[in-house]
């Protein structure tokens, strides 16, 4: 019943049979505008849905001037 | 996989752009950047194709893609790196340079490198740390000597315009930040397109109009290997602070960030700043007895000031 979302190191843990990329940044604390959510090697939009088992990476995408 | 889907071909959308009420699938969202920047370059005459533009990459999302747009829409387009001698135990600069000239050699495409410790003797962090400027953060001595060495180059190799990967969340950082302190002199001077003055090249900025999210998705989805990791010294950056405040205001309201620079640069044209003031005091700039490049002081420009410190 887990969804991983990998973010560089760290590794965060929802509990749910299926969830919203939307839903899911909510119940982490990230902002939508700050990370982009994939899901082997597709880039997923905020309704797409993830299920129990499932691994995405969110790639942050603030940076700290002209990257 | 989504109800989400492109508005164009039907397909699964990889990117909603609220603030646009558009969503595209990769192949779609990868047209739509390009076609973009070259409306904006055309829009704000940032260049033509005759001319010759140097894009200052860093290795990171916004400078490589902006490289790849311009090279994909045929500009005449070199890269520009400066190998900072940033370290701090992960190898920051080394990565991104390497980074970047990955990135060139995959394109054809013809990069110039500085090494900042070559050229001038000493690391960004060590000229930080000699004039007392920034001794825990080098950002603001950073700045100074991007900006000189970028304008020594593109004098040197005869380019007629600098390009960097700025965006939208960038410049409406930079115009929050101006904006809690009512700075209108340096209100007046942000714009996307700086016009050559005094010996200064144009500068421009293409992807203006793109959110930070957006620069980093066309990256992913043209398979672009940019350095993820964020440079040590901008960890819990101001300018950092003020991006997560933004976003904040844009999860509430899409088309926040967005209508806050747009409406800006609208302002900016209707006068409501006083350019004239700007223009007088652009006047007034002096040739540094040093370098030759334009500054308002007296005697010698801020960058060569710092190095002149520094050998103290």
């Amino acid at each position: 019943m887990t969804i991983e979302f990998v973010l560089k190191e760290q590794t965060l843990k929802v509990e749910e049979k299926s969830i919203s990329i939307r839903d899911a940044m909510r119940a982490l604390h990230l902002s939508p505008q700050a990370y982009l959510a994939v899901k082997d090697g597709v880039l997923l939009n905020e309704g797409d849905v993830v299920r129990a088992g499932e691994v995405v990476r969110l790639v942050a995408v603030i940076s700290g001037g002209a990257g | 996989m989504s109800y989400i889907r492109c508005h164009k071909c039907d397909q699964h959308a990889a990117m909603r752009m609220k603030h646009h009420r558009l969503n595209l699938c990769a192949d779609h969202y990868i047209e739509y950047i390009q076609k973009q920047t070259l409306r904006s370059i055309k829009k704000y005459r940032m260049f033509a194709h005759s001319e010759r533009v140097l894009v200052a990459v860093s290795g990171g999302k916004d400078s490589l893609a902006l490289w790849d747009v311009l090279l994909t829409l045929g500009y005449k387009a070199d890269g520009f790196y400066i190998d900072l001698g940033i370290d701090e135990g992960l190898g920051y600069s080394s990565k991104s340079r390497m980074t970047a000239e990955q990135f060139a050699q995959s394109k054809d495409a013809q990069l110039t490198v500085v090494d900042f410790a070559g050229a001038y003797g000493l690391t960004i962090g060590e000229l930080a740390k000699r004039t007392r400027r920034g001794t825990d953060k080098p950002c603001s001595v950073c700045g100074i000597a991007k900006r000189h060495t970028m304008n020594a180059i593109t004098q040197k190799g005869g380019y007629d315009v600098i390009a960097t990967g700025h965006n939208l969340d960038d410049e409406a950082a930079v115009l929050f930040s101006n904006t809690l302190r009512w700075d209108t002199d340096m209100m007046m001077r942000q714009s996307p397109v700086l016009e050559a003055r005094h010996g200064m090249p144009r500068k421009v900025k293409p992807f203006f109009r793109f959110y930070e999210r957006e620069t980093a998705a066309y990256a992913l989805l043209r398979g672009i290997d940019y350095i993820q990791d964020e440079c040590p010294f901008a960890e819990g950056s101001r300018t950092i602070e003020l991006k997560h405040l933004l976003n904040q205001l844009e999860d509430q309201s899409a088309g926040a960030k967005l209508n806050f620079y747009m409406n800006f640069l609208k302002a900016q044209e209707q006068d409501f700043f006083n350019r004239d003031k700007d223009e007088a005091t652009r006047a007034n700039l002096n040739r540094c007895l040093q370098c030759g490049q334009p500054t308002t002081a007296e005697g010698l420009c801020g960058f060569c000031r710092l190095l002149a410190q520094s050998q103290r």
